[in-house]
């Protein structure tokens, strides 16, 4: 399995990857983490690679969150994407719902919190 | 169904056609065959019967010249000849030879036994040709020809018979056609005849009587052949006597037999089809009735019933399919009931619903249930059919109320949290059809579709949050403002802050003051305790009217005190000294204690008038109109209260807030008359008490007016001035003082603060009313 973090922050890329590794304990090992810290990058990484899993922050710089979920979806794919972000306004969540996010946490993030958002995609994906 | 059931009828018509076919066809061969067997019986036992005749005619002399024939025939000196391949063909002696045989007595006699044999086989015993005319056969002989073959032959060569005698040795029509037949040739003496596979022949060799199969000659239709042997005195067969018996007659016979037979088949066949034709269709038809039912069944027509007449298995099945259709109408109609009961328990739970519900299809239309309480939040009457977005008049709000209906049901992939925070209803300022501003929160639910997967409805349910927002909105007010708990309370029950305010620093003078008057006791001027005991009666006043009846009740203690103070002697003034002072601190603890300040005013809360508009003046008169009532209430009688202050009165209501409360005391605790009292003296029922605060040309202007008892110091019809009043002291005062009213010192309280306000007063009294002018300078 593998994970693609994007925020512009490299604590929040940590915390998000040590939530994970911390829940699912021994098959953690079986995940490969990828991280990036805009939206350009990521896009490279998730060409390149079998991504089945993102978490994305909103504001980055040179390619923002729902610019990279629209050219993800664009092209067709349907790898399931959380939001990491502060934005709290009902219209902006509405855009990123309507672009193709599939789930949302809001910063500051916990981790019992973050941990219950995404466990149904580790579910899913047989974890 | 029709297709089928025609396939099913094809299928019982062959079925009938067949068996009732298969029936007459073997019972038709079967019949057939018997006859054809009974009738070959009869005829084989007649050729034999013929047979055994032939053999009695012929004598010993008979059997002797013909075993005698037999062996010169077969002498081996004249058999040179090869063996012959078939018939009768191979001629073994010249024709003299023949004629020789022929022309002797014994050849003779056996050729007519011969003849007589086969004539005896026709109507007439005897040869035609010497029967008179009137005698003549009419039919001919039914045996066509009699000869005897003998057996040397036979032991020379298997197979092979030599004819040694036959019934004519010339031509003759045997068949009556008036020409001869190939088949009509003779049998020549010493002929050789080819026997091999003829049927019967070897056991009439063996010695028995036989009868050989049928042929069929070209013009004299059908014969078979009878063997019988001819025996010797010592039972050795010496010869045979054939017989070639015409069997036209049962052949015949037997082929009309068969003719009829295939008429019957054909006739049958017929029969058949139609008869299966119609019983198919017979048994058929209330099959098809019963479908027709089950159809119209189908169509949720239960009323359909089958008639029955018959008592089979058909009806039996006519009478379950109409059970079948009585209980499907009964099941149906309690569904039926079953569910209009449920519609108008849904109905009844819809219209008793506090919140909000409907719902919205994936076109984004309102559907048509929702709850009453739905249309009474958007105040309007009807809500079916309306696109949702539509109830929002702010374009954008209404495209985003769009997409996230759509969101519901074009995807399935977003979480719970997600849609929830994507919700731009969640929590909005609304203002519905009737202008009221509503505070809602809408939540969005998808109902499954019958599948389970695909959302079918959207159900909406919406909290009308306007009250709860208000408090919200007060108590974050008051949390900003960085309130103390008391302020919030004050805030909260609307008691006018000035006032409170004001009666705790009333209370913080006395204090001091009564703190004063201990120090200073012994030399006291009676001007000072006059000053002190206005300002205890001043703050009674004011305690009573807020609740603080202990309060209350230590000051008139006090008042009783000072009262008495300067008219006692140096030692009982010690001990009043110490009352004081004992009463002084009690009351310190009644009021220093915040706690129960706060309780009191908790307690004030239930009383409050929350309908008091905001503005301070307005609290005022609320506040004074309130305690009027209050006191009405207390005092159990009718009042026709009017309260009015001018704008901007506010200080002026403040500054004789002691004074008026000292006017309310005495108009109850002595203006108070019953309603009989009152109707006596020609005054309407109700009390009419009236405080009014006007604008003047400097100043303002307070009239107070009541009309009960009026007040003790005035006389009825005349006016007391500022300086009158002020005259009288405490000279006035009477002894049966209660905790209301009655010492005076009421009046002298009221005329100093008027003084010290620099105002002036003017009480007039008449007609059975008092009227109290106040004026003040600004």
């Amino acid at each position: 399995m593998q994970i693609l973090i994007v925020d512009d922050s490299e604590l929040m890329r940590t915390i998000v990857e040590q939530v994970i590794r911390e829940n699912l304990r021994e098959a953690a090992a079986k995940i490969r983490f990828y991280h990036a810290a805009n939206g350009k990058d990521a896009m490279d990484i998730f060409q390149a690679e079998p991504v089945s899993l993102v978490f994305l922050d909103w504001n980055m710089p040179v390619l923002d969150g729902v610019e990279f979920v629209r050219e993800i979806r664009g092209s067709g794919n349907k790898v399931p994407i959380v939001m990491i972000t502060s934005v709290t306004d009902s219209e902006k969540i509405l855009q990123a719902a309507a672009a193709g996010v599939n789930s949302y946490v809001e910063k500051p993030i916990r981790g019992p919190q973050l941990w219950d958002q995404i466990a149904m995609f580790f579910r899913h994906a047989g974890f | 169904m029709l297709k089928s059931l025609f396939n099913f009828r094809f299928r019982l018509t062959a079925a009938i056609f067949l068996v009732a076919l298969g029936a007459t066809v073997t019972g038709l061969v079967y019949y057939y065959l018997n006859a054809k067997r009974q009738i070959w019986s009869q005829m084989s036992n007649r050729v034999k019967d013929f047979g055994k005749i032939g053999v009695t005619l012929m004598n010993a002399d008979d059997l002797r010249y013909l075993e005698k024939l037999d062996t010169n025939l077969n002498d081996t000196r004249r058999n040179t000849a090869p063996v012959p391949v078939s018939g009768a063909t191979l001629s073994a002696l010249a024709d003299d030879e023949k004629i020789k045989i022929i022309r002797t007595t014994p050849f003779q006699i056996i050729v007519q036994k011969l003849r007589r044999l086969r004539f005896a086989s026709g109507k007439s015993a005897v040869y035609e040709s010497i029967l008179p005319a009137g005698l003549e056969a009419t039919a001919e002989p039914q045996i066509h020809r009699a000869w005897i073959a003998g057996i040397k032959m036979h032991v020379h060569a298997p197979n092979f018979l030599r004819v040694l005698c036959a019934d004519e040795f010339e031509e003759i029509d045997r068949n009556n056609n008036q020409r001869i037949d190939p088949e009509e040739s003779i049998y020549h003496i010493g002929d050789v005849f080819n026997a091999r596979g003829l049927t019967g022949l070897s056991a009439a060799l063996a010695g028995e009587v036989t009868v050989g199969s049928g042929y069929r000659s070209e013009h004299s239709g059908v014969y078979i052949s009878g063997y019988t042997p001819l025996k010797n005195a010592k039972g050795e067969v010496i010869a045979l006597l054939v017989i070639d018996f015409s069997a036209a007659t049962e052949f015949d016979a037997l082929f009309r037999l068969k003719v009829t037979g295939y008429y019957i088949i054909i006739a049958a066949l017929l029969f058949s089809i139609m008869a299966a034709a119609t019983t198919s269709r017979f048994l058929l038809r209330p099959l098809e009735v019963m479908q027709k039912a089950a159809v119209r069944i189908g169509q949720r027509d239960f009323s359909v019933r089958v008639a029955t007449q018959s008592r089979d298995e058909l009806a039996d099945l006519a009478f379950a399919l109409n059970l079948m259709a009585q209980e499907l109408g009964e099941y149906s109609t309690q569904m039926e009931r079953r569910i209009a009961a449920r519609t108008s328990e849904i109905s009844g739970i819809l219209e008793a619903l506090e919140q909000g519900i409907l719902t919205v299809d994936n076109r984004g239309l309102i559907q048509s249930e929702y709850s009453a309480a739905t249309l009474r939040i958007f105040a309007t009457d009807d809500l079916a059919n309306r696109k949702f977005s539509t109830l929002f008049e702010n374009e954008k709000l209404a495209q985003s109320v769009d997409r996230f209906i759509n969101l519901f049901f074009s995807r399935n992939d977003i979480s719970v949290q997600m849609l929830e925070k994507a919700n731009p209803l969640r929590e909005i300022e609304y203002i519905n059809g009737a202008g009221a501003t509503k505070n809602l929160r809408f939540s969005f639910r998808p109902l499954f579709a019958e599948d389970g997967t695909t959302v079918g409805r959207l159900l909406v349910s919406i909290v009308d949050d306007t009250d709860e927002a208000k408090l919200r909105e007060r108590i974050t007010l008051a949390e900003t403002q960085q309130r103390s708990e008391l302020d919030t309370l004050m805030n909260l029950i609307r008691i006018p802050q000035p006032i409170l305010e004001a009666f705790i620093e009333q209370q913080e003078a006395y204090l001091s003051a009564g703190k004063d008057l201990i120090i200073r006791f012994d030399a006291l001027d009676p001007a000072s305790v006059t000053a002190f005991a206005q300002q205890v009666h001043a703050l009674k006043g004011n305690a009573l009217q807020l609740g603080f009846d202990e309060l209350g009740t230590l000051l008139h203690r006090i008042e009783d005190y000072l009262e008495v103070m300067l008219r006692q002697t140096p030692y009982d003034r010690r001990f009043t000294r110490h009352e004081i002072s004992q009463i002084l601190n009690l009351s310190e603890q009644a009021i220093i204690s915040r706690e129960t300040l706060v309780s009191r005013i908790r307690h004030l809360i239930g009383a409050a008038d929350n309908s008091a508009a905001n503005s301070q003046l307005s609290r005022l008169r609320a506040f004074w109109l309130s305690k009027i009532q209050e006191r009405a209430a207390i005092a159990g009688i009718q009042i026709a209260p009017e309260v009015s202050f001018a704008d901007g009165s506010e200080r002026v209501v403040g500054q004789l807030h002691n004074v008026i409360v000292q006017l309310l005391r005495n108009t109850f605790a002595h203006g108070i008359e019953s309603a009989a009292e009152r109707q006596s003296r020609g005054k309407p029922a109700e009390l009419s008490i009236r405080l009014i605060i006007t604008r003047a040309m400097t100043g303002f202007a307070v009239t107070y007016y009541e009309d009960g008892r009026g007040f003790a110091q005035i006389a009825q019809g005349s006016t007391l001035t500022l300086a009158e009043l002020l005259q009288k002291g405490l000279t006035g005062a009477q002894r049966s003082a209660t905790l209301e009213a009655g010492r005076g010192l009421g009046m002298d309280f009221i005329a100093s603060s008027i003084q010290s306000l620099r105002g002036d007063l003017r009480i007039t009294s008449q007609n059975g009313s008092t009227i109290i002018h106040i004026t003040l300078p600004d």
